[in-house]
């Protein structure tokens, strides 16, 4: 126990070490640059063997044992356990109250399938657009800190049309640490889980899955559907680079079309009839607060309706 | 007292607390009201689904790192209001190209008839159609949705139609291979071909 201390300690000490680096005094830059792998490494390895050893020495149990009781004498968290367990076990053998068993049969159990179903894969779109969120969600986090949705027209030292926004992104890929990763698999996940969503939709509409206990979850989906294509639009505009221009251009026409109240529209989606600094403001609040406020609250919904519902899977 | 003897007692507890607690929930259980319906039974979306979904996700995840590795996101010159936007094509993301396209379809209908272009009592916004392609191409974009987000009642009343007296009634909760359904899956095919088409469509004449 005292030995567990001792590394947690050490780890602690290194984590102090890295926290009061600023980047803008260039002897830390320097340092942060030589050894924010190195740390990153040294505590995943630091992680993997401090459970490593206690497992190995048969500690692991009675440490896991402490937190919980810590936290459990706190929080008294042993009635919602128990009470999740008893709802499972209840939610288990009344579906399936002759097979007592404490898990239900599988579909590949049920239909006697001798092999993995090739059409497995189009079930878990719905799952992995969901992780596809997640992930967008932590790497967006991280963009948060450096983008400036500043989208005025101004000139740079040569003359050139830019604009804070962009210049934020120019830093974002060449300078920021981790920067240009972090961006590259925000768009990549990003355009997966567009492209999961679609396909999402269409395996519920091939086999028949919105039909009668399901029709607000589809009516949900498609509400999700437009919401995941709105965060896409919105966060194409966000860099303000000539493509996010073109396409804004093009969504505002389609605003101001809408009959009657498509000035409305325009002002409320792009902050005006016109492309200008205000719109890219728009789009950030979009994309960073109210879309994912939307989104969130639709997809804990959605999916807290198909675990009630379970899933419906033909065969 | 030792340190763990201390624990062994507070462990003692906490079992105790526990299984006293379970006891008077067990007594005092109640039916589940969601699971009297009986129409529900339907794959679990945990332990199952969640067990499929996360082995896929591993290799999501590693396909995401790979892409990101390989093919950096694009970073275009700076906007700039005052110049014509030669390249990039003024086109939006890929999932939009379809919109773009009934945009594009609606005004092509405009130019190849003139009558449409042609000024209703004298008004300059107002033609024969009474609408500009612009307003076409946006309604029909509404259309497609609100054609999506009715599918279960759309399906509903189809099964009334081809059988009047079960038709609405046999479908019920059954999801059903698309084979054994060939009517739902010929119209998902045909929505998939004119997605297609109008996607197309957005790339002509840019
Ligand atoms: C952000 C987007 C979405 C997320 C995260 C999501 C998530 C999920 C998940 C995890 C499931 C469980 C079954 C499965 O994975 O296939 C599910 C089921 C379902 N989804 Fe989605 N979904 C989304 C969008 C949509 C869309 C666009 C539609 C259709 C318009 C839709 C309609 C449904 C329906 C009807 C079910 C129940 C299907 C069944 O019980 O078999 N969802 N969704």
């Amino acid at each position: 126990m005292k030995f567990n201390k001792l590394i947690g300690l050490v780890i602690g000490c290194l984590a102090l070490f890295a926290l009061p680096v600023s980047a803008e005094t260039p002897i830390l830059e320097e340092l942060m640059r030589k050894y924010t792998f190195p740390l990153i490494f040294l505590s995943m390895a630091g992680a993997v063997f401090g459970v490593g050893y206690l497992y190995f020495t048969g500690l692991l149990p009675r440490v896991l044992f402490d937190t919980w009781a810590w936290i459990d004498e706190r929080f008294a968290l042993h009635r919602y356990v128990s009470l999740a367990r008893r709802e499972y076990y209840s939610v288990v053998y009344t579906l399936l109250p002759s097979t007592g068993r404490t898990i239900p049969q599988s579909h590949t159990e049920r239909y006697n399938i001798k092999s993995i179903w090739y059409w497995y894969p189009f079930y878990s779109l719905g799952g992995l657009s969901f992780f596809a969120y997640i992930i967008l969600t932590i790497t967006g986090i991280y963009l948060g800190f450096y983008y400036v949705p500043d989208g005025e027209f101004i000139l740079d030292e040569n003359g050139h049309s830019t604009s804070g926004a962009y210049q934020s992104m120019e830093l974002i890929m060449t300078q920021v640490t981790f920067g240009y990763i972090i961006r590259a698999i925000h768009h990549w996940s990003a355009h997966f889980m567009v492209a999961s969503v679609f396909l999402h939709m269409m395996r519920v509409y091939f086999v028949g899955a919105y039909r009668n206990p399901r029709e607000v979850n589809w009516i949900l989906g498609a509400i999700l559907l437009m919401v995941t294509i709105f965060f896409g639009y919105t966060g194409y505009l966000l860099p303000w680079d000539s493509l996010g221009y073109a396409a804004g251009a093009i969504g505002l026409e389609m605003a101001t079309s809408i009959p009657a109240m498509g000035p409305l529209m325009a002002q409320i989606v792009f902050g005006g009839t016109q492309l200008t600094g205000d719109t890219v403001t728009r789009m950030y609040w979009l994309h960073i607060f109210v879309l994912p406020l939307i989104g969130t609250v639709l997809i804990i919904i959605h999916m807290a309706l198909v675990w009630i519902q379970g899933e419906g899977e033909p065969h | 007292m030792s340190e763990d003897d201390a624990a062994q007692m507070i462990y003692e507890h906490q079992e105790e607390q526990q299984s006293l607690d379970t006891i008077s929930k067990l007594e005092n259980r109640e039916e589940h009201s969601v699971l009297e319906a009986d129409m529900i039974k339907g794959e679990p979306l945990y332990p199952h689904e969640v067990t499929r979904d996360s082995v896929l996700s591993l290799y999501i995840i590693a396909l995401f790192f790979y892409l990101a590795a390989f093919i950096p996101p694009p970073l275009h010159e700076a906007a700039d209001p005052t110049a014509g936007t030669a390249y990039p094509p003024p086109l939006p993301d890929w999932y939009l190209l379809w919109a773009f396209g009934c945009l594009k379809v609606a005004w092509d209908i405009q130019i190849l008839i003139p009558l449409s272009s042609i000024p209703f009592l004298g008004l300059e916004d107002i033609n024969l159609f009474l609408m500009t392609a612009k307003v076409w191409g946006t309604l029909v974009q509404g259309l497609i949705i609100g054609l999506v987000v009715a599918v279960p009642f759309l399906d509903r009343a189809l099964g009334a139609v081809i059988d009047p007296q079960y038709g609405d009634v046999i479908n019920r909760g059954h999801e059903r291979r698309p084979i054994e359904d060939p009517v739902r899956a010929a119209i998902g095919v045909y929505g998939i071909a004119s997605h297609r088409c109008w996607k197309q469509v957005s790339w002509f004449n840019i």
